[in-house]
């Protein structure tokens, strides 16, 4: 239990850094800064982390070898949830623009980075 | 031993076809000047969906038959006869995800000259593709290129339904195989042809390649794949049009499922050495990670491009040889061109065989690298 | 790259899949698994069966080696009687004749100490008769003649010529 408090304390707070470093670059630059559902990207990503996160921890000893295959499988439900959740709002103008791009990406890989810590701690193990 | 042989085979077949592409200007050459004369031709050449319109030269018409023969079609269909404008095929059953589930026969379409009409839904074909459409049939054209709406298509089409024909005549052909052995261990009838096949992919492929420990449980999806593979790439030789390992679908299918199965049985010495390289320093390691993580993905990828690139490139070759046959009005050039796509099948016979050795070969040898225990680390 | 993305069919992969997952685990249940089963029961079989032939030709040469021995041994056997035998014999042989010397040597020693014995009896009993056959001698000339010197003489004489006889 205590593992998975660290991993999600730890997930969170290094989602939070980066959203205010996030927000202060787009401050900085003139941008808006709550645009492009940036909140809805670091949420649900955070989310979709800790949900992985747990899913690694809490594997049944018969799929301790798949753990690997669980984290693929997470990031396409990662996928499953940009299209669902931004794609559509990000092509109503037709391209996908840079700020948007990043608003997505950011926290994306901000969680990704983390998700990978939590895999090659237990891989370690 | 029969690897050797299937390898000197190979290099055998690689120097002729590098003969041939060097005397292939030549004959290029040669169809230029024979095209003037073309139109007056009088041949039974083959022309879908469009026929021969005037103006519409010999050299078109043969590409147009080619693509044809390369793509999937919602009919399963034999030929056409340009003269009386007649097809010669059976329907097959079309299903759409639009407005619920649209189910109705291709015979609706005509080949593709009328617009079907199912529960007040128009679709009609362009390009082998079904667009929804109103009931004139109307295409929104821009920049060549049709703007339509493209309902989900899950049609039976003639790809599904020969990949349909073949499982079928697998299931028939090994089970029968299967029974012989029940009367007595020694092989008789089919399976004394296809034993040595499966025991070569046990021992050639999957052995070798997974380790006598692990092979056994992926020896089921091995002896699909290449049965599937090798069975598929024959019927694809066969002027039945039925080339379904040049469908990327197909290929792209048999590449994820390669994929999934490799991932899945991926064993913790696995997962660590594509997200945490052992034995190498901590920077290496973090810059190694993305790297073999798009390794895991781009392996399969590979694997899909080069059957599909392998097959159609096979079939493109062939048919041009053919094609060449229709240009030429010489009795030499005719003669050489014949003799060359019948030299052309036999190396095909051949890469269908080994486009399905590799396919099976390289499955089996991710599937060795997940399971590998790394007694060396 | 876009022409391979345009002919992408969503429905065809579909088809794909489901069918030949289908396949798969048909062929399994019904050919992959009755025929790699039958196969490496065969295997198994002519594995077992060659290791038991093998074995049975081993044992063959080591019964046949095992006889060889045997009757080598038994040659051995059979001249090392022999030739105890004859040590035997020729012991008997040589023993008998030693024994044999050694009685006749006996019996010869026996004899010439017999000889020896009667010859020294002989001898002493001539001896003696000698000495009684002189004493009467002596006393017959004692007897008869003693007055005069020549007869004393011829007596003397007659003695020395009767010993000379001896």
């Amino acid at each position: 239990m205590s593992d998975l408090f660290k991993y999600i304390v730890q997930i969170i707070l290094v989602c939070l850094v980066t959203l205010g470093v996030h927000i202060m670059v787009l401050a900085f630059m003139d941008k808006p800064l709550f645009d492009n559902q940036i909140i809805t990207a670091y949420a649900g990503n955070v989310a979709l982390a800790v949900l992985i996160v747990m899913g690694l921890l809490k594997v049944p000893e018969t799929l301790q070898n798949s753990r690997g295959f669980l984290f693929l499988l997470g990031s396409f439900l990662k996928f499953g949830f940009f299209f669902l959740a931004f794609y559509s709002n990000f092509k109503v103008d037709g391209a996908i623009q840079r700020i948007e791009f990043f608003a997505f990406f950011i926290p994306y890989a901000a969680a990704l980075v983390m998700e990978t810590k939590c895999l090659i701690d237990r891989l370690s193990k | 031993m029969v690897i050797r042989q299937v390898i000197m085979q190979f290099t055998r077949a690689l120097f002729f076809l590098a003969v041939l592409v060097l005397i292939q200007p030549v004959f290029l050459t040669a169809s230029e000047h024979s095209e003037h004369a073309s139109d007056s031709t009088e041949s039974t050449q083959i022309v879908y969906q469009e026929p021969a319109q005037d103006g519409m030269s010999m050299k078109q018409e043969i590409k147009a038959h080619i693509q044809h023969h390369l793509q999937d079609g919602h009919d399963f269909h034999l030929y056409t006869d340009t003269e009386t404008n007649t097809h010669v095929g059976f329907p097959l059953l079309v299903i759409l995800l639009d407005d619920g589930v649209q189910v109705f026969s291709s015979s609706r379409f005509h080949h593709g000259e009328s617009v079907a009409e199912s529960n007040g839904n128009f679709y009609a074909l362009h390009h082998g593709k079904v667009y929804k459409t109103d009931a004139a049939g109307t295409f929104e054209m821009r920049d060549g290129h049709v703007h339509n709406e493209k309902p989900l298509d899950f049609s039976i089409t003639k790809n599904v339904f020969s990949i349909m024909a073949f499982a079928l005549m697998l299931i028939l052909l090994f089970t029968g195989a299967a029974r012989s052995y029940k009367k007595s261990l020694v092989p008789s009838g089919s399976a004394k042809f296809l034993e040595p096949l499966i025991i070569f992919v046990r021992d050639e492929i999957a052995i070798p390649n997974i380790g006598e420990k692990h092979y056994k449980r992926f020896m089921s999806y091995l002896l699909t794949v290449f049965f599937f593979i090798w069975l598929v790439n024959l019927f694809g030789l066969t002027p039945l049009g039925i080339n379904v390992t040049n469908s990327i679908s197909v290929t792209f299918a048999l590449a994820v499922m390669t994929f999934v199965i490799t991932q899945f049985s991926g064993k913790k010495e696995y997962w660590k050495h594509i997200f945490w390289m052992p034995g190498v320093p901590v920077p290496m390691k973090i810059l190694l990670a993305p790297i073999e993580l798009l390794g895991v993905f781009i392996k399969p990828f590979a694997l899909l491009i080069r059957l599909y690139a392998n097959i159609t490139a096979g079939h493109i070759v062939l048919m041009s040889l053919i094609g060449l046959m229709f240009i030429f009005h010489s009795w030499i050039g005719s003669t050489l061109s014949f003799g060359l796509s019948v030299f052309i099948s036999f190396i095909e016979l051949l890469v269908a065989a080994l486009q399905a050795y590799i396919f099976t070969m390289l499955t089996a040898l991710y599937f060795g690298s997940a399971v590998a225990e790394h007694e060396d680390h | 790259m876009e022409k391979l993305i345009e002919q992408f069919s969503v429905g065809l992969f579909f088809w794909q899949t489901i069918l030949f997952l289908v396949l798969v685990f048909i062929l399994k249940k019904y050919a992959w698994k009755p025929i790699l089963d039958s196969v490496s029961e065969r295997e198994d079989t002519i594995r077992e069966s060659l290791e038991s032939a093998e074995k049975a030709k081993k044992e063959l040469t080591e019964l046949q080696s095992k006889n060889e021995s045997l009757i080598i041994e038994a040659k051995i056997e059979r001249d090392a009687l022999l030739k105890e035998a004859r040590e035997i014999k020729d012991k008997i042989v040589n023993d008998a004749k030693g024994e044999a010397k050694e009685e006749a040597d006996k019996i010869v020693k026996a004899a010439y100490a017999a000889i020896e014995a009667q010859k020294s009896g002989a001898i002493a009993e001539m001896k003696s008769e000698m000495a009684s056959l002189s004493i009467s001698i002596a006393e017959k000339i004692i007897r008869k003649e003693l007055s005069s010197d020549e007869q004393q003489k011829s007596l003397a004489n007659e003695l020395v010529a009767d010993l000379k006889l001896n």
